[in-house]
């Protein structure tokens, strides 16, 4: 993660009023310009235009979280869309102590674990739902990439739980071991251990299509 | 022969460690397979992208989560309208909370020992028996005796004063009634159906002086 989010905003200052100075000196015009800080007290201060923002900036990677989660796009935006709900609820309780992505992904991760818990993964056909520039690559080229992907997705789908979150956590959104284990509530050797299973289990299920 | 842990292999594959760090490697073949096929795992998953929607899913997801939040700050706002609005929920509030006082106090009332009717009545029904039964009770006090099962009008218990006034101590042992004491701590002591024959004696002693 990237040490440019890290919080700034002086929090010794009660929060409330921090947050009140912050909204009230904001127009909608220059919340998308304001650090992550400063948008979490625009929106504890009522700016209704920040936490669209915030949607704005993360909602590609929530939704890709997701989408290595449930294999599917219905689902995804679905658990992306509870995902943000959730930080709106939760954020007077963010204290910037991780990134504001990091916070995110953990809720992420809650959201996707309840979900496969409850029900099973449905992998999309390849092309469903999927945005193709034709002018990006060749077709068959952009064909075998997607039908690659799909196994992949596919495999990842069935890894147990812990394993799945490590893999995806570390391989797709570069997150460090130690933040895995901070997101997961493990240590950073389990999720080393689980990330070494997960690699060999996908080299198994994709070894026997 | 230790190969290399779960730990190093990670480390390895993610480059933190330099295999030229890791001389078993030269000489194991089996850790240097499973690290190649780490690598290649890597490889292929990381080719592994999420299908990017359409251009048009955003602006659409950005307004569900818009409308999902407005629905919520509306739930929120009139959560804080009906706790503020009097009457609509403070009068409703506190009449529980009177009713619940007021069921908590019957509560409290009811469990205190001293008003229990099984715990008091005892008492009563225990003077009456004793009164009936004061001669089983060597200890029974016989002026709660009177107290409790003769009114100190009773006729016949006037007639046993009057009468006893003039009865000596003689008479009385020879009545075999001077228990022990004066005449009245007899009386006093003696049952109903005692007092009845004494009453019998003393009408009979005094009627044959009569007669």
């Amino acid at each position: 993660m990237s040490a440019s989010l890290a919080w700034s905003l002086p929090w010794a200052e009660p929060r409330e009023a921090a947050a009140k100075s912050v909204g009230q000196a904001l127009t909608d015009a220059t919340l998308p310009d304001l650090d992550e800080a400063a948008l979490v007290a625009a929106c504890l201060s009522g700016q209704q235009g920040a936490f669209d923002v915030i949607v704005e900036r993360h909602r590609r990677a929530v939704y890709q979280l997701c989408y290595r989660y449930v294999g599917n796009h219905e689902d995804a935006s679905d658990l992306a869309q509870d995902v943000f709900l959730r930080a709106y609820r939760g954020l007077k309780n963010f204290r910037g102590q991780s990134s504001l992505a990091t916070w995110l992904y953990r809720i992420g991760v809650n959201v996707c674990l309840n979900r496969v818990s409850a029900k099973a993964p449905q992998t999309e056909p390849i092309g469903e739902y999927q945005f193709v520039d034709v002018h990006a690559e060749p077709a068959s080229e952009k064909m075998l990439k997607d039908e690659r992907g799909a196994r992949v997705r596919a495999a990842i789908a069935q890894l147990p739980p812990k394993q799945r979150s490590a893999l995806i956590l570390r391989m797709y959104h570069d997150m460090s071991h130690q933040e895995i284990a901070d997101t997961l509530g493990s240590s950073v050797g389990a999720v080393k251990a689980n990330f070494f299973h997960a690699l060999g289990n996908l080299k198994k299920l994709l070894g026997s299509e | 022969m230790r190969h290399l842990t779960a730990d190093e292999l990670v480390d390895l594959v993610e480059g933190v460690a330099l295999e030229s760090d890791v001389p078993h490697l030269a000489t194991c073949a089996t850790c240097r397979q499973q690290l190649a096929e780490l690598h290649a795992t890597m490889a292929m998953a990381s080719d592994a992208e999420v299908p990017a929607p359409s251009p048009l899913f955003w602006d659409h997801f950005s307004s569900r989560v818009r409308d999902a939040v407005a629905a919520e700050r509306a739930v929120r706002g009139s959560w804080w309208r009906r706790l503020s609005s009097w009457p609509g929920v403070m009068a409703p509030m506190s009449a529980a909370a009177a009713a619940i006082l007021v069921f908590a106090i019957v509560l409290k009332t009811m469990s205190t020992p001293s008003n229990r009717p099984e715990v008091t009545s005892p008492a009563p029904v225990a003077s009456s028996a004793q009164a009936t039964t004061s001669s089983a009770l060597p200890g029974t006090s016989g002026v709660e005796l009177l107290n409790d099962s003769m009114s100190a009008d009773d006729p016949s218990l006037t007639l046993v004063a009057d009468l006893t006034d003039a009865l000596g101590w003689n008479e009385a042992a020879d009545a075999d009634l001077a228990l022990a004491g004066s005449a009245e701590h007899a009386v006093t002591h003696l049952s109903r159906d005692e007092l009845s024959e004494l009453e019998r004696l003393l009408k009979e002693a005094l009627g044959g002086k009569g007669a």
